[in-house]
Formats: structure tokens, sequence, C-alpha cells
């Protein structure tokens, strides 16, 4: 697992270190905007997202999964692998976040910095766990190329999804109110709890999915 | 002896092909030569032995383990190599061996390197900037870095130039015979195993035709030669396959003292090549 895991990263290195810079530029052009707080949850759910079917883009070009399933490694590892990977770059974008703000900080560059609270990591973790749970079963039954138009539906839908949501509940559709009600009575642990749960349930079903597509696979 | 690798009874189905029933043996200490003319089914068969693909009928054991239920431990014996690179184009050797060395449970470093250093490969040189040579040494670099008792290689000739082809063709033989492991080894190439191959299975539209120790082949098929119009057309079916053209005729044949009976010393009777025998068996099956 670490392997993969490991191959993944200096795979993407020139990415990985592309994304870090990604990040600090977007503190700066969001320091002017009046949601600079959701700076955090926008870049690491686009820099998970992007490194995530980078991966996938990169075993696809090269056939990987010859290799792969000719070394002495059980499918359901090469589909765990991709999943952990999600995991590890949203911690690489809390730590790069939380190393870009501190830095910025420090040399007094902008004057309102967010750091990254619990609410803002849940709300990252449960963006990036619906995405990864829809991508990752397209992918494994279709490959990088033939998933390429649901990766862009899924990418672009995820936004247009948010502000749906956000216009409904401003509008004051009932159903949406009724939920935000629910939500705004329970305590910030049940919520984050529930968050949390929610995402890796959705982590863990896409997975099952995800398994018993690539299990059946042909190469 | 030891059964390094039985196929029994295969199957897998296409739409437009079909591997059918394929069975055969090999043992430990041997290389076996595995021919057939392109679309035969050489690949799909070892796609079946690595469970790259899903079989429909039979069974494969290596070491005399289910390839299936066995997989990962199989897997950790096995060596391969395949006709084409496979490995991340993106990455040099050093950082492939880095990501596979603890995939293997009798990993070798000091293998590893010795075999780097052999094959004169750079360590540190993206993968898609090395010769097509060089990334099949580097295949097989890997596959001979983790005590592997069984190599599969599948075309690992094609595309190599006489010098690298021959290069592979003695390792195969060191390998082979001073540490008692087994190649099993497709291609289309035949020259390649009239020198190494100790045994030879010959696949033609998905079946086996022959699988036998080479000298075998070689001593019970016979070339004869001999002058246009001279053979009886009842005396054809004696033949797996003739061609002729105006100034005679040539055919392969399996009863040479019945031929020699026959036309006495006006036909020549020489020893095929595999490259002869394969030639005739598939010229039959096109005109039957």
């Amino acid at each position: 697992m670490l392997s993969l895991m490991l191959k993944d990263i200096l795979l993407l290195k020139k990415t990985i270190v592309f994304s870090a810079l990604y990040l600090v530029v977007m503190l700066f052009v969001f320091a002017s905007l009046d949601n600079a707080a959701s700076v955090f949850i926008i870049c690491t759910v686009a820099i998970t997202y992007v490194l995530t079917v980078s991966g996938c883009a990169l075993d696809d070009k090269n056939k990987a999964d010859v290799i792969l399933n000719s070394l002495p490694l059980s499918r359901s590892v090469v589909v765990g692998a991709r999943y952990l990977m999600v995991l590890v770059y949203v911690m690489f974008g809390v730590v790069v976040y939380t190393l870009a703000t501190w830095i910025v900080g420090m040399l007094n560059l902008i004057p309102n910095l967010y750091p990254v609270n619990l609410e803002e990591f849940l709300g990252a973790f449960l963006s990036i766990s619906l995405l990864a749970s829809i991508y990752l079963p397209l992918y494994f039954k279709f490959g990088y190329i033939k998933s390429k138009i649901y990766h862009f539906i899924l990418f672009f839908g995820m936004f247009f999804g948010i502000s749906f949501l956000a216009s409904g509940i401003t509008s004051g559709n009932p159903t949406l109110l009724r939920i935000a009600a629910f939500l705004s009575e329970l305590s910030d642990g049940v919520i984050g709890t529930m968050i949390a749960g929610t995402a890796l349930v959705m982590l863990a079903v896409s997975y099952g999915i995800s398994l018993r597509i690539y299990r059946n696979r042909e190469f | 002896m030891d059964k390094i690798l039985q196929v029994q009874n295969l199957t897998k189905n296409f739409r437009d092909f079909k591997l059918d029933n394929v069975s055969f043996s090999m043992e430990k200490g041997f290389i076996m030569g595995f021919i057939g003319p392109n679309g035969a089914g050489k690949s799909t068969t070892i796609k079946l032995i690595m469970n790259l693909l899903k079989k429909d009928a039979g069974q494969v054991l290596v070491f005399g383990l289910d390839n299936i239920r066995h997989e990962k431990e199989i897997k950790n014996r096995i060596g391969f190599v395949y006709d084409e690179n496979y490995y991340y184009e993106e990455l040099t050797p050093k950082e492939m061996g880095r990501i596979i060395a603890p995939l293997y449970k009798n990993w070798d470093d000091k293998a590893f390197s010795h075999y780097i250093r052999r094959f004169e490969l750079p360590l540190d040189r993206k993968i898609k900037d090395l010769s097509k040579g060089m990334k099949m040494k580097f295949s097989l670099a890997v596959a001979l870095s983790h005590n592997a008792e069984l190599l599969i290689m599948d075309e690992p000739t094609s595309g190599l130039d006489p010098i690298v082809r021959n290069e592979l063709l003695d390792i195969l033989t060191d390998i082979s015979r001073k540490e008692d492991k087994g190649v099993f080894f497709s291609t289309h190439i035949t020259s390649d195993l009239d020198k190494v191959a100790d045994c030879i299975t010959f696949i033609h539209e998905g079946r086996i035709i022959f699988s036998s120790a080479k000298d075998d082949i070689l001593e019970n098929y016979c070339l004869v030669k001999g002058a246009r119009g001279l053979i009886r057309d009842e005396d054809r079916g004696s033949f797996i396959g003739i061609k002729e053209n105006q100034f005679g005729f040539e055919g392969l044949a399996q009863d040479r003292k019945k031929l020699r009976r026959m036309y006495g010393e006006s036909i020549v009777i020489e020893k095929p090549t595999l490259e002869d025998i394969m030639l005739y068996f598939t010229r039959r099956n096109r005109n039957a």
C-alpha cells in the first residue's frame, strides 16, 4: 500500500509543488474578496481533486494496471491506495495552508488571515469525499479517458450544486430551511461527527463499489 | 520431475477468437518456448496465467498452486517481462526500483544493483528516455532481482536488435542452467528458440498443436524435397504441408521411413527448423 502511495507522490511531485504555490497565490487573490474565509475549502478541494485525477490519468496513460496486477499485490490494495491518497492530499492541503498562513502572517503581508478550523476542515473533507466517491468508481469502470466527461460534469456540478443550495436557503426553500433549522439545533460536536461519518461512509461504500468493479476488470 | 507450470484445458472466449482447451506443462530447470504466429493466443495464454484475464474454463497451476487462489504467493515467485514497457515512463529506474522493492518478499537490492550495472542502465534517466532494448533490460533486471523461480516472458525479443537479443538469450540460458529455474518464453521469432529452448509448445488459432522436447520435435518431423511432379496425389496426405514451385516441391512430414520406402533416393530428407515446422502447420490450417 505504502509503495503505491509513494508511487503517486513520485509521479506527481511537480504537480504537488505547483499545488502548494497555487494555494499561496490563492491566499492573496482571496484576501481582497468578501469570502476570504472559504479559501481553505476551495483550495483543498481543488488540490485534492486535481491530484487524484492526475494520478488516475498517469496510471491510465502508462497502462499501469498490467504491471500492478502482475506484481504481488491484491486488487483491494490497488483500489485502497487510490482512496487513501485522497486522505493524504486533504492532509497535505491542511499542512500547506497552515504553513502558508503562518508565514504570510509573520511577514504581515495580508491583514485578515483565516486559520483552518474544524468546521472548514470538515466542509472540505465532506466535499472532496463526495467528489472522490463518485469519480473513483467511474474511473475504475471506464478508465481515465472514458471517465473524463463524468469528471468534467462532476467538478463543475459540485460548484453549481453548492451555489444552488446556498441560494435555495437564502430564497427560503422550505425543505432546505427545515434541514438548516434542524442542524442549527444540534451541537457542533454532533454536526461534526455527522459530517465526518457521512464522508467516511460515502468513501467506504464507494470503495466497495470500485473494488467490485476492479475485481471483474481484464487487462 | 517437479512441474513448475501446468495449464489444463484452459478456455477463454472472445467475440472473434477462442482459446480452446489449452493444456501443457513445464518442468523446473527448463526453458520452454511458446511459439505461434501473431494472433495465435500466446499473449492471451500468458495473461490468463498472470490472472490479467478471467478464464472461462480450465485450470492453471504454478508451483502446484492454483493461480487465482494463491495469486499473491505465486506472483512473489514469478518474474515477468512483457512485449512492451508498462513501467511508469515518467519515473527513473531508481525510483521504480524503490517502489517495487517492498512489494516482493525476497527482493534482493544487491542483485538489482548487479543487473543494473551489468545491463549498463542509467539509474537517473527517465524510463521514457531509455531505448527499447534498455527498457526490456530494465524489466529483466526487476524480474531477476527477487529470486524468481519462474520467468514468464511475452515476446521479450520482438523489436530488439540482434546484439541485445543474443545478450538476453545468453542470460536466459545462464538462469535456467545454473539456478534450476524455469523460463516460459513466448515468441514468433523461432530462431531464438533454436538456440536456447529445451521444449516447445506450439499454439495455432487458439489450440495447442504440440508440446514436447525440442529435440524430439526436430527428430519427429522431416523436411522432404524433390522434383516437381514427383509426389503422387494419393501421397499428399502423408505431408503436413507441401510447398511447390516451378523447380520442385518441399514439404513437412512425420514418417520419414515410409517416404523413403515410397520414393527411394529421388527425395532429399533434411532436419527442419522450428520455423519450418511452424510455417507448414500454419499453412496446412490455412489451406484446410
